[in-house]
């Protein structure tokens, strides 16, 4: 081969490779077949249907349709009819799907031995369960989360059967329990939000984590056009711009907890302004606010100026349908103070049967459950306590859709209780804190898979009604822990009056008037009915509990549903949502404004020392000016010890900070108002 | 450059910013709408030991969080919803040697079809918004979790880019129910077709719709003086608008210089650019 057929050839090769489709189709080829392996997983070829579900992992109740192929949930769509989801799928509605097959499921009943858990049947679970409970007569306690099923009378019912004690987990449910029944009256309190004009939200994170937050944030939608003016005016208080203030037409800022004492102040401004309430105890009530709460008090206890107190007195008054909503910021640990005051503050702007009712509660059908307010009677944060210190006995421990191990102050003192506990039951679906440390855990089927019910959520417009029925077959060896304690209690000989849950629901159906087949369907039950109690005002103007502890800053936990629940941990499918503001790597992230930070010592990107009068934690310091001066916050959700890799050991509990004071005079004890001290470490 | 092709229909997103509590429904709800498998952030991020987690983290839809800079009393906040922006004049097309990405269909949302794609990530570079994902790693479901995929969407392998799609399924399933009823299925009523995203979200802060078709309501938010498009001189012309009252949210939407004024309004109607 001369020069000449070389340069040639290579040129007609070169021509020919940039004509030839070969290269390109190669390459294409590739692409294909490497994505083609048989270990991809694939998706299904069969057609989809839609189904009702309320969301019982979502604390506001929000309904939902759950999209079906071949009997398995694969995903989430809005539900316009539904009275409390608008349309809308909350955070939590829309990872529920996703936790059926989480990898933290407990997928049949087990039993700790000496080596650890072994699986058991559910006959022997319920053998056991049974033996305990009968030998443990009087000696049973329950702790429930579940704020709105019927399942609660059923535990009731048989715990009140062995003279056991029944509690619920601590939260907005109770709290305005509480407020009632000290006010003189009964059933749950109903905020007619998508009529109110002015909403005054003061500590509660009503758009996402405080009552019928979904619905809340479609009425904020509403009353809140884009491109158009708004028909609204929104304003929160509280010492972080959470995911509630961030979107409403003022922040102001006021100190963790605040919320009692800057609802007095502004019943004080607008009494002295004229203001007045037909109720009983009114004349008592006056004489408490006038004798303290003027603004330059409430000032300097809660940090909201003076001039800002008398704008938002000035725009309440002037407002046609104001409606005043108060809480922790947390949504637990405000005791029942905060609502005592927000009630007397909308007694007086005139509210009273108009934003703000009182609807019945929901009409007891299994016997010998007693009432709605029996059972939120108790506090369960100094009877675990009790527990873990040993002055309290316990001979069986059943909890119920509640990780009292991980959610509540003092967290590692209540998980000691679960271990000091003789015998401790969980029913969790999932293996979290708390059944970490049972010795038995019975795993509850999930909303998409049993049978169960909603009743009324906290902050609901109107008595609402919803029914859930299996939608989806069992992922696992589960069952409906409602149906296996009705087992239970005829293996104890008690007669609660129903072979199945299901029976139950229907009883209740009938005893609300609403119709099973449309209950059946997914259809939610609402009723206009409201109670015509009249409030006693007297006990409304009591002091707030103070702050606990003496450290240098105010403390305020963050809830963010995309972190998860005080229930449930970071759900898989919301992972990847965790911002570099909540969590560095694997370590907790605390927020401060700039002005803190200089006052502390502390700066950008260091770790700090927390310690707060429950315990300490440490994280990284991330300064931002969403955050009041004098207060550092923390996201809760973090620190898990047990679930599964989406949420075990990234950061750290900062329920751990937390302790409880006690508020004898309303029998709930309170820790909204936490202080830290804090350290380079 | 030359210009695309013409839609008679131009789907947009139009996000009310002033809305967005950045709670991360939208987020959740459109990586189990899209068969995204959920990743153990933990995990992740110590494995990756250095290598920045966020080009590992698969996600269509990104929330960055703003802030006007400012401190004590003065300071303001706001969110922002990111999906692929569907651009007008799309870099990512222009760059994608085997055609696997496209903007070719009435609506014009941008295609990405995963069997061309060979992962040289040309349309990562080009993509001013940093709308595009790669699969470094191959999908993995938790155990079971593989039942719960959708059928709408395939799952993506390693090796390829991926991106937001507007939900391009549900306006299939939208034209299918409009020929079903009788329907002009290229004149779908206004919210017949929504992503996953728009639906979830609690506040609204998502409106979706044909900003071509006057009957839809994004026809006239797109026309607000408080309208504007992310890095909107680039001229790449996206289909997704943000609507903000909030002079500062608008100039940090496209890099405005301290030295530079105020933001122009009012010119996003859809015309190109550049």
């Amino acid at each position: 081969m001369n020069r000449r057929t070389f340069l040639t050839f290579s040129a007609g090769a070169t021509a020919g490779l940039m004509i030839t489709p070969i290269p390109w189709k190669l390459t294409d080829d590739a692409s294909i077949w490497t994505q083609n392996w048989q270990w991809n997983p694939k998706v299904p070829k069969r057609a989809i249907y839609f189904a009702e579900m309320a969301s019982k992992l979502d604390p506001s109740g929000s309904g939902v349709k759950i999209a079906v192929v071949n009997g398995n949930a694969v995903g989430v769509a809005g539900n316009v009819d539904h009275p409390l989801g608008k349309g809308a799928v909350s955070t939590m509605a829309a990872a529920e799907v996703g936790l059926l097959h989480s990898p933290a499921r407990v997928r049949q009943p087990m039993l700790k031995t000496q080596t650890g858990f072994k699986t058991i049947s559910w006959e022997e679970a319920e053998t056991i369960l049974t033996g305990k409970l009968t030998e443990a007569r009087g000696d049973v306690a329950m702790v429930s989360g579940d704020d709105t099923g019927s399942a609660n009378e059923i535990f009731a019912a048989l715990v009140n059967g062995l003279h056991g004690s029944y509690y619920m987990m601590p939260g907005e449910t109770q709290s305005a329990h509480k407020a009632l029944e000290l006010m003189g009256s009964e059933g749950r309190i109903a905020y007619d939000i998508e009529n109110a004009d002015y909403v005054l939200f003061l500590g509660a994170d009503a758009l996402e984590s405080s009552g019928t937050s979904v619905r809340n944030a479609r009425v904020f939608s509403e009353t809140h056009p884009t491109g158009k003016a708004a028909t609204a005016k929104y304003v929160y208080a509280g010492p972080v711009m959470n995911n509630t203030a961030v979107v409403c037409d003022q922040w102001i800022q006021a100190k963790p907890g605040a919320a009692a004492t800057v609802a007095l102040g502004l019943s004080r401004i607008l009494m002295e302004n004229g203001a007045s309430a037909d109720a009983k105890g009114f004349a008592s009530f006056k004489q408490d606010v006038a004798q303290g709460y003027a603004p330059a008090h409430v000032e300097r206890e809660t940090g909201v100026r003076a001039d800002v107190l008398q704008k938002i007195a000035r725009e309440l008054a002037a407002a046609k349908r104001p409606l005043v909503i108060a809480g922790s910021e947390f949504g637990q640990g405000a005791g029942a103070r905060a609502l005592m005051a927000s009630l007397g503050l909308n007694m007086l702007l005139g509210q009273m049967g108009q934003s703000v009712k009182i609807v019945p509660g929901a009409p007891a059908v299994v016997k010998g459950s007693g009432s709605e307010s029996e059972r939120y009677a108790a506090d369960v944060v100094p009877f675990l306590k009790g527990v873990a210190e040993g002055r309290v006995n316990a001979s069986v421990l059943m909890v119920y859709d509640a990780n009292p191990a991980y959610g509540l102050p003092q967290a590692e003192a209540m998980a000691r209780a679960m271990d000091k506990a003789a015998f401790t039951v969980s029913f969790s679906s999932f293996m979290d804190e708390t059944a970490e440390r049972a010795n038995l855990i019975m795993p509850n089927s999930m909303t998409a898979e049993r049978y169960d019910d909603l009743y009324t959520p906290y902050g609901a417009g109107c008595a609402t009604y919803s029914v859930n029925k299996p939608l989806v077959k069992s992922a696992f060896n589960t069952r409906t822990i409602a149906d296996v304690m009705l087992s239970v209690a005829s293996r104890l000989g008690m007669d609660l009056g129903y072979a199945s849950f299901k029976d139950v629901l229907k009883a209740k159906s009938v005893a609300l008037g609403a119709s099973w087949g449309s209950l059946r369907q997914g259809k939610a039950w609402t009723s206009a009915s409201t109670s015509g109690a009249k409030l006693n005002l007297a006990v409304c103007a009591t002091p707030a509990v103070g702050a606990f502890a003496q450290g240098s800053l105010a403390l305020a936990p963050v809830v963010k549903h995309h972190l998860g629940t005080a229930t449930i941990a970071m759900p898989p499918h919301s992972a990847g949502t965790v911002r570099t503001s909540e969590l560095d790597g694997v370590q907790s992230v605390v927020q401060m404004n700039a002005k803190t930070a200089r006052m502390s010592g502390v700066k950008a990107g260091e770790t700090v020392k927390l310690v707060g009068p429950g315990g300490e934690m440490t994280a990284k310091v991330h300064v931002s000016e969403k955050v009041m001066t004098g207060v550092v916050a923390a996201s809760l959700g973090f620190g898990h010890t047990a679930w599964d890799g989406f949420s075990k050991g990234v950061g750290e509990n900062a329920f751990k900070l937390l302790a409880a004071a006690d508020d004898p005079e309303t029998g709930l004890s309170v820790w909204s108002a936490n202080r830290v001290t804090i350290a380079t470490a | 450059m030359a210009g695309f092709k013409e839609f008679n229909i131009r789907w947009s997103m139009v996000v009310d910013i002033d809305k967005c509590t950045g709670c991360g429904a939208c987020m959740t709800a459109c990586n189990k709408e899209n068969n995204i498998a959920p990743q153990e952030e933990a995990k992740t991020r110590l494995e990756s030991k250095g290598f920045p987690t966020r080009f590992k983290k698969i996600e269509w839809l990104t929330i960055y969080e703003l802030s006007n800079g400012k401190q004590g009393g003065d300071h303001d906040t706001a969110f922002l919803p990111r999906p692929c922006m569907q651009c007008g004049l799309p870099s990512c097309v222009s760059v994608c040697p085997a055609i696997a990405t496209d903007k070719n269909e009435e609506g014009g949302i941008v295609s990405q079809i995963y069997p061309r794609c060979f992962g040289c990530r040309y349309c990562m570079a080009s993509c001013p918004y940093h709308a595009r994902v790669f699969n470094w790693d191959q999908p993995i479901f938790p155990e079971g979790m593989e039942k719960q995929l959708t059928p709408n969407v395939s799952v993506r392998s390693r090796g390829v880019v991926e991106k937001c799609n507007f939900c391009h399924h549900r306006m299939m399933y939208a034209k299918d129910a409009a020929r079903v009823a009788g329907e002009d299925p290229e004149k779908l009523a206004d919210g017949a077709y929504m992503p996953a995203c728009a639906e979830a979200c609690p506040t609204g802060a998502i409106s979706f719709g044909d900003v071509k078709n006057p009957e839809h309501a994004v026809h006239e938010l797109i026309k607000s003086p408080n309208a504007f498009r992310l890095l909107e001189r680039l001229g790449t012309d996206p289909q997704v608008y943000y609507v903000s009252t909030r002079d500062w949210v608008r100039k940090q939407g496209d890099n405005y210089l301290e030295s530079e004024g105020g933001v122009a309004g009012g010119n996003n109607g859809g015309a190109h650019h550049g």
